[in-house]
């Protein structure tokens, strides 16, 4: 019953790590994705602008 | 591209829930250590991967100072975070396994000193990435960072036959048939390195196309 304890530790931890990066990344990809649309819009606006 | 990217994530989500029913329904239970040996699987699972990462990191960091080509660099890198990755799992579950057996989290063992090491080795190549602002100055100095760290992982590989130890030896590549594994045991600890070697490149191509990203935002900021 003891090793129980280690053998669910042991599994919980390895897969709350592994998500936890996953699930990071894809966090951090979706933030960098909509900054990267933002400054497109911008950039788009500022060239708009600037041969009005 | 995106469809290959995909795939492989597809391909690693299937092989990790295969992997992990076969350790529980498939493998047989360890006489003397009983059910807590299930660990086994995905700490060497995690070590094997932590391996090629850092081979990755080698290779990549040889073909940057060669070529001298950004992507090489954002190749090297990534694999580099992975690796500390991975091997923060085996330093995690390792002594979860130790404690019931050897009756100690830690000792200071060849086998488990050396990967400790290895570990340090890595978490320095971040932070010195970290800590050199000019980037082409980064990507040199750890490029070069990257081939001597790599030296560390032989020897970690090699350490239960160069020194005493009380870790178990080789259950891959010089083990082999001798290892005295079960062959159920041994196919499943097969599948299991592959989950985290499809795991391992899914970060990886995720990892890249996030430093990309950064990389052209920066150029984009600096151009407005």
């Amino acid at each position: 019953m003891k090793n129980l304890f280690f053998l669910v530790t042991a599994y919980s931890l390895l897969w709350i790590i592994l998500f936890g990066y996953v699930f990071a990344l894809l966090r951090k990809q979706q933030v960098l994705f909509k900054e990267f649309n933002r400054l497109k819009t911008v950039l788009k606006k500022q060239v708009r602008e600037a041969t009005d | 591209m995106r469809n290959t990217k995909n795939l492989i994530a597809i391909m690693s989500f299937l092989l990790i829930l295969l992997s992990i029913t076969a350790v529980f329904f498939y493998a047989p239970v360890e006489k003397t250590m009983g059910l807590v040996q299930k660990i086994f699987y995905f700490h060497v699972a995690s070590a094997g991967t932590g391996f090629l990462a850092f081979a990755v990191v080698f290779v990549s960091s040889v073909l940057f100072l060669w070529k001298k080509k950004e992507v090489f660099d954002y190749w090297a890198y990534c694999a580099a975070e992975i690796g500390v990755l991975f091997t923060s799992l085996v330093l995690v579950t390792g002594p979860l396994w130790a404690k019931p057996i050897w009756n100690a989290y830690w000792t200071w063992d060849p086998r488990l000193t050396t990967t400790l090491i290895l570990w340090l080795i890595y978490v320095g190549y971040l932070l010195l990435r970290k800590m050199i602002t000019s980037p082409e100055k980064a990507a040199r100095i750890s490029a070069v960072y990257g081939i001597i760290g790599f030296v560390d992982v032989p020897i970690v590989y090699l350490s239960t036959r160069l020194w005493r130890t009380i870790h178990p030896g080789y259950v891959m590549g010089l083990g082999g048939e001798n290892s005295g594994l079960d062959p159920r045991m041994f196919q499943v600890l097969i599948l299991c390195l592959a989950a985290f070697t499809f795991l391992f490149f899914t970060l990886l191509l995720i990892r890249i196309d996030i430093e990309k990203m950064t990389g052209s935002i920066d150029h984009f900021k600096q151009n407005m």
